[in-house]
């Protein structure tokens, strides 16, 4: 048997509570993907424009519910789990409490509910709530309490992080012990530690933004539109780096689970890394807001300049995590392209790990033409958008996520993964079918398609509405497939069969990979991805500068 | 077996120097995102950006200059045709713009002064070949985005803040017109 996987099937198993809690997660985390999968098939059915069905309120409808439940609900659950695994079977502890995990919890499913409940009501208010427009829906306050249910469960979840990991420390106030801590916890331990520096304030700026909200749409308070959008923008900018940073925690569990790989860095380089995050994310926000009129150029010009370095922790992990594959393949014989080849292609979790990657490669170089100062007017509420957060968020994120299920599923339901043939497929066609959706929506999107938009495109020009067919007619419909397949996967694998006792459960999932013969350390082709990253964003901007200034009404 | 093992020794130095040499590689790599800084300067389009303004202004305040505007430049078909020496004054609300059809003149330069009475819209100049230039319009506050239409057609005037359940209906239109057009004389 392979050594990580049995220790992580012996820590599963010493501590049957946390299982249950871990399960409950995963399982929530399922149902609300599921949720947001169907109000995606809603919105491709109005716009598409080979459909065109139902009407502009459901669009709206689903809208709000696809972006809720996908992004901020699903990403939430299977975020605490990952924490709660950080902090537990990762390094073989128990659970500081696992009665407040699972208050926690009930909040959060507390936040499923009201936010079910108020979309269904007609709520449609976007995950934005934009205020004053919510006073116009009166169901609108049961959307802020669901964000505010949320928040707290995860302040709790958080909470009993954080008291895990100090229970953990042997001398709470020798600085020694802290540092011994450190240097032994796993990277990605690490990860989670450094993310509270960004989940701590982000959630705290959340409460600050829900909490008047709530109020206000009861009749108490008020609220000044402007004051919401900033702090809205605070808290929703420092939430949507948490997956950012999470999802590079759990490539460092996947590449050592499905390749066998470790760093020939030190482990203390990928922890620094991890901290650049806390660093280079909070003063970026200013990058959402770039078309606003209130904000002085000078500000709008340094934060475009400090959001340059959004992606710089993440470039070199990747160097990290590409160099971590290459030196192990070579190390085992294989040569300068002979150790692509041979990588557990057909693995799925290594396969939704590296679309994964590519996704959030590509998805990068988009939201590099985003956050340009000069070059937002461009691509501001334009289809652009979502489509390139399909490629960062539910590529990027939720594939990398998706690869760890393949793991976790097995390992906490005590039951092969069902499916295999099927699994193989699964992480191709929904990387496939983002990337499809999210290229040929940047088209529309420049073509003049908005997002956030009850029509489909075709009445924009023939083009727009071919690029709209295109992206979510082929990419969307390949990519709610590929989801309906992980779900089934996920299910069937809970569901089909007894509970083993024997971690030879996880047979199927373990690599075969030759011991290594030899000590390479050296990862010339990691460089590649960095250098490709830095040779696409120059090449799009000038791209983009020419599109912007060769339109008729570019000059002011 | 001394040899071989000095060898290996050696080998292994190597590779770890080289190690540390790709990483140095990596770093510099990974500041370079920084480079579209000089790049913005070498484009001049630093400080650049469509929209700007932000005056705070009641919604009467904003009522009496449209008011004003469409006696000086209402056309009997609903338009107006302004002079490029003033503001453009549009109203964003939902679910329109008013005035919904604007007249203007081809190569001269306006200023296009949004203004919503309501919730958050936004403002998405569809050009005529396709194209987007977009801008936020905050509740209260104008947003002014200058613009001088170099070839003559439509351009689309679209929300592109979801603004409620009749956002998609939000429209407007610019006509530009021919340079001093006989036919369209000044209408004073
Ligand atoms: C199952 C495949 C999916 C399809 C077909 C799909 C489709 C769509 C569509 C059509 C929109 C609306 C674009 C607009 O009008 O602005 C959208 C928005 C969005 N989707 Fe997805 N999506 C899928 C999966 C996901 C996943 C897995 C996530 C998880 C992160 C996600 C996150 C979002 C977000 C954050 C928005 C923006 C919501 C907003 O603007 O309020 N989507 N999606
Ligand atoms: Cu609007």
């Amino acid at each position: 048997m392979n050594k990580i996987i049995d220790s992580l099937w012996q820590a599963v198993n010493a501590d049957e509570q946390n299982c249950k809690l871990l399960k409950a997660f995963v399982f929530t985390g399922l149902i609300t993907m599921a949720i947001g999968a169907v109000f995606a098939l809603l919105m491709l059915l109005v716009r598409v424009p080979a459909f065109s069905a139902l009407s502009a309120n459901t669009y709206y409808q689903a809208l709000t519910g696809h972006g809720i439940f996908m992004f901020i609900l699903w990403f939430s659950f299977i975020q605490a789990t990952f924490l709660i695994m950080a902090g537990t079977i990762l390094m073989k502890t128990r659970l500081w409490s696992v009665a407040l995990a699972w208050v926690g919890f009930g909040l959060m499913v507390g936040a499923v509910g009201f936010a079910l409940v108020g979309v269904l009501a007609g709520a449609s208010i976007t995950y934005h709530g934009a205020i004053p427009l919510a006073e116009q829906f009166s169901s609108a306050w049961m959307i802020y309490l669901s964000f505010i249910l949320l928040t707290l469960g995860m302040l709790l979840t958080t909470l009993d992080f954080i008291m895990t990991v100090i229970h953990a420390v042997e001398k709470k106030l020798s600085l020694t012990s802290w540092a011994l801590f450190f240097k032994d916890i796993p990277i990605s331990t690490f990860a989670a530690i450094a993310g509270l520096f960004i989940a701590i304030p982000g959630l705290v700026a959340s409460l600050k933004t829900f909490l008047p909200a709530l109020l206000w749409t009861l009749g108490w308070g008020d609220i000044h539109p402007e004051m919401y959008r900033m702090n809205w923008h605070v808290a929703f900018h420092i939430y949507h780096y948490i997956p950012a940073l999470t999802l590079v925690g759990v490539a460092y569990v996947l590449v050592e689970l499905c390749a066998d790989a470790h760093s020939v860095y030190s482990k203390k380089l990928a922890k620094g890394l991890f901290l650049l995050y806390p660093l280079f994310v909070p003063p970026t926000f200013l990058y959402h807001l770039l078309v606003d009129p209130n904000i002085p150029q000078g500000i709008k010009f340094v934060g475009t300049t400090l959001s340059l370095l959004v992606g710089t922790p993440t470039i070199l992990h990747m160097f990290v995590i590409v160099g971590m594959l290459e030196t192990r393949f070579k190390s085992a014989g294989y040569g300068a392209l002979g150790w692509l080849r041979h990588l557990p292609w057909k693995n799925p979790a290594f396969s939704s790990m590296m679309m994964g990657l590519f996704t959030l490669f590509i998805g990068g170089l988009l939201s590099y033409m985003t956050l340009q100062q000069t070059l937002a007017p461009l691509l501001h509420n334009t289809f652009a958008v979502p489509a390139y957060v399909h490629a960062i968020a539910a590529g990027g994120a939720n594939l990398m996520y998706m690869g760890a299920l393949y793991y976790a599923m097995p390992l906490l339901w005590k039951r092969p993964l069902w499916g295999m043939k099927l699994a193989r497929i699964q992480s191709y066609l929904l990387g496939f079918g983002l990337l499809w959706m999210s290229i040929f929506g940047v088209a529309a999107g420049l073509s003049g398609v908005l997002r956030r938009y009850a029509l489909a495109g075709e009445e924009l020009t023939d083009a727009s509405a071919q690029m709209m067919n295109l992206s979510l007619g082929i990419g969307g419909t390949l990519s709610l497939l590929a989801i309906l397949l992980f779900l089934l996967i996920m299910v069937m694998t809970a569901l089909h069969r007894k509970p083993q006792e024997n971690s030879q459960v996880m047979a199927n999932l373990i690599p075969t990979i030759p011991p290594a013969t030899s000590m390479i350390q050296r990862s010339p082709m990691a460089l590649i991805p960095p250098l490709l990253f830095i040779i696409g964003i120059l090449v799009m901007t000038f791209f983009a500068f020419h599109w912007l200034r060769s339109l008729s009404i570019y000059n002011g | 077996m001394s040899n071989t093992l000095e060898s290996t020794q050696s080998m292994e130095k190597r590779q770890k120097k080289g190690a540390k040499v790709y990483l140095i590689f990596a770093v510099v790599l990974a500041f370079l995102v920084l480079i579209l800084v000089p790049v913005w300067f070498l484009l001049d389009v630093v400080g650049g950006g469509h929209s700007h303004g932000g005056m705070m202004m009641s919604v009467e305040a904003f009522r009496e200059k449209l008011n004003t505007q469409q006696e000086a430049y209402g056309l009997e078909d609903g338009s107006i045709r302004p002079s490029s020496e003033n503001m453009v004054f549009i109203m964003a609300q939902q679910f329109g713009f008013v005035p919904p059809v604007i007249r203007l003149e081809q190569g001269k330069h306006y200023d296009l002064a949004f203004y919503s009475p309501d919730v958050l819209h936004g403002s998405t100049l569809v050009d005529i070949g396709g194209g987007t230039l977009n801008a936020v319009i905050l509740p209260h506050r104008m947003t002014t985005m200058s613009l001088t239409p170099e070839e003559t057609g439509e351009i689309r005037l679209i929300c592109n803040e979801y603004c409620g359940l009749g956002h998609h209906l939000m429209k407007g239109t610019i006509i530009v017109e021919q340079e001093r057009d006989p036919l369209f004389p000044p209408n004073r």
